[in-house]
């Protein structure tokens, strides 16, 4: 059986099931530009609905590239009345979190609600060192808490949430968690319950950071259900055609099916097409164009079952709402070089 | 033939994808990635690693002997022991150990709360000694008493034939076989022998890096389980192997006051 994979993202731009979309990969390959072009692609593809584009690595970019300034709280984009973006540093508000549940837990000598309880005495500090995911996850929650807070600001919920995330990968480190959080429970308990007593005439401790722990692997477990479910949510690599980056990139897709994350799609962007452009070529792209083509075979072998979407480099950068408008056409309907070759000089124009 | 519908599609591609990641293909497909660049970069696939797991607790570790692994983090004099332990076992997790013993976690676990103790002398932590290494220790210094014991009766039996016989009371030895200095002598012959063996016994103990006491001796590390604060005597394990020290000696001076009443029996009644 022969199932052609469109080379373009025009089935996920339709798609009225997906609620979460990530956008990742390493740093320089044009993650942000492919993440604002996916939001809007959407927006104008669904008006109906309404769409959040977070940016949750630290050094932000969407402000830089919509050419306009967003914050902690989501504000729609200037010209699309359906999509609004926001940008949160999650490790800065986790510290914030925790520092100020330390402070009340000082000053009130009581624990707070839900997970300020696991942060009294800074007691998280001693643990995220030591498994991995649960910074992740306590970051991600705050994501997901704030989201939650912008919904309830606005009145309004957001149908599909698209994250342009950081390029250290480890975003999603926290769907391992709950397998690891119910090992180290069980090895917990089986300790704990041959102590006895003991445990408790230890220590001065009065948090039970097992609770803790077992409401954080509920808290987790929930969002991991959504997000291994392959109609909700879906991660959208971003590459260049270079060796290190497909190789970076091999590496994401193999760690994000290792967390069940459904992935079927790669953009890989800055791609030159010197051949088909007689009239600006040089030496220089011709071979560049010759090193990228060795490894677009590749990626064309690697990833056959994937929808494999190739973006040009553009004369100018995509910057603003209508030039990211035009860049983003080819996401849904793919770029051919000898037919859409003179839009990429026309996206040099400063807005 | 009928189409596939769009979701149909979607899983039959999934089901590819996966196929194509899943039984070693992450890593040769891995290794086509460096192959054809000449690169050094690691092929290893978190896919095909095996998935690290806690193991339950085992009351033997065998393998190599492990280094300290035991943290020596500030901790604040609220350290709550729940997150240590948790800490403990998440650190075993990473490090693809299997749970060592119960007596080594709590071990490692006091000696966290030692560091927070005011005027208590740290107590020695029990350390993840191999457990071969320690029965080895074990057999070593057995062996060390046995051949003490045999040589010091070889010693001494022949010094009580002597002293049982008045026939040989002659110049030369009559101050060995008065019977009135046999207990100073052979006081000074414990002494003598009893020195030799303990320095045996350290340059052992030096050598294997084991402190026969401290990791050997259940009575030991069952008091080292009390914490402070509970029995009312300050550093209780360190006075628990002085004393035990002490009954070793004392031990041994009872064997040998015993042979030689039986050995002084024996010689009067047949020779």
């Amino acid at each position: 059986m022969d199932l052609t994979v469109e080379p373009n993202l025009h089935s996920l731009i339709k798609s009225t099931t997906h609620k979460w979309i990530f956008v990742g990969g390493k740093g320089g390959v044009g993650k942000t530009t492919s993440s604002c072009s996916i939001a809007i692609q959407m927006a104008l593809a669904q008006p109906s609905k309404q769409f959040l584009l977070i940016s949750t690595d630290p050094a932000h970019n969407l402000s830089d590239a919509f050419g306009e300034k967003f914050g902690k709280d989501a504000r729609k984009v200037t010209g699309m009345d359906n999509l609004s973006c926001m940008e949160i540093d999650p490790s800065a508000a986790l510290k914030d979190m925790n520092d100020m549940a330390v402070s009340r837990s000082n000053e009130q000598g009581g624990a707070d609600d839900g997970l300020g309880n696991l942060l009294q005495g800074g007691a998280l500090s001693e643990l995220t060192g030591a498994i991995p995911g649960i910074d992740e996850a306590l970051s991600f929650m705050e994501v997901m808490k704030h989201i939650k807070k912008q919904e309830n600001g606005e009145a309004e919920s957001f149908d599909t949430v698209i994250f342009d995330t950081a390029p250290t990968g480890h975003t999603l480190r926290f769907l391992q968690l709950p397998n690891t959080l119910s090992q180290l429970l069980e090895k917990f308990s089986e300790l704990s319950g041959k102590l006895g007593p003991m445990l408790n005439m230890m220590g001065a401790g009065n948090v039970d950071i097992a609770s803790k722990l077992n409401e954080l692997k509920a808290n987790v477990e929930t969002i991991k259900q959504q997000f291994t479910d392959p109609d909700l949510t879906t991660f959208v690599c971003v590459c260049i055609s270079e060796f290190l980056s497909l190789y970076e990139t091999e590496r994401l897709i193999q760690e994000l099916i290792s967390y069940d994350m459904d992935v079927n799609s790669i953009i890989v962007n800055q791609l030159l097409f010197a051949e088909y452009d007689q009239e600006h070529n040089c030496k220089r792209c011709q071979a560049r164009w010759k090193m990228q083509k060795k490894y677009l075979d590749q990626i064309d072998e690697l990833y056959e079952d994937f929808h494999l979407v190739k973006m040009p480099l553009c004369a100018g950068e995509i910057r603003g709402l209508n030039n990211l408008k035009k860049f983003s056409q080819f996401l849904d309907k793919e770029y051919d070089p000898t037919a859409d070759g003179k839009l990429i000089y026309e996206l040099e124009d400063k807005e | 033939m009928s189409e596939l519908s769009e979701s149909e599609k979607r899983r039959i591609l999934r089901e590819r994808r996966q196929k194509k990641f899943a039984q070693g293909g992450a890593t040769s497909r891995l290794n086509k990635i460096t192959g054809q660049a000449e690169s050094h970069l690691s092929t290893e696939s978190p896919l095909d690693t095996p998935k690290q797991k806690i193991t339950s607790p085992v009351l033997e570790t065998v393998g190599a002997p492990r280094e300290a692994s035991i943290p020596t983090t500030n901790k604040d004099a609220n350290a709550d022991p729940q997150v240590e332990l948790l800490k403990k076992l998440a650190d075993m997790q990473n490090q693809d150990q299997s749970t060592p013993d119960l007596f080594s976690l709590l071990g490692s676990l006091k000696e966290g709360m030692n560091d927070n103790s005011t005027g208590a002398t740290p107590v020695q932590p029990v350390n993840l000694v191999d457990q071969e290494m320690l029965a080895y220790h074990d057999y070593l210094v057995n062996r060390l008493k046995a051949f003490t014991i045999l040589i010091k009766w070889l010693v001494l039996l022949p010094y009580i034939y002597f002293l049982t016989k008045s026939a040989y009371s002659s110049a030369p030895i009559s101050f060995f076989t008065t019977p009135s200095n046999f207990f100073m002598i052979f006081t000074s012959f414990e002494i003598i022998a009893t020195s030799i063996y303990y320095q045996k016994l350290q340059s052992i103990e030096k050598a294997n890096k084991v402190n026969t006491m401290h990791q050997n001796s259940k009575i030991v590390k069952l008091v080292s389980l009390i914490p402070e604060g509970i029995v009312p005597i300050p550093d209780l394990t360190g006075k628990v192997v002085l004393a035990l020290q002490y009954w070793d000696v004392l031990s041994m001076f009872i064997t040998d006051i015993c042979f030689v009443i039986i050995a002084m029996g024996l010689c009067s009644y047949f020779v």
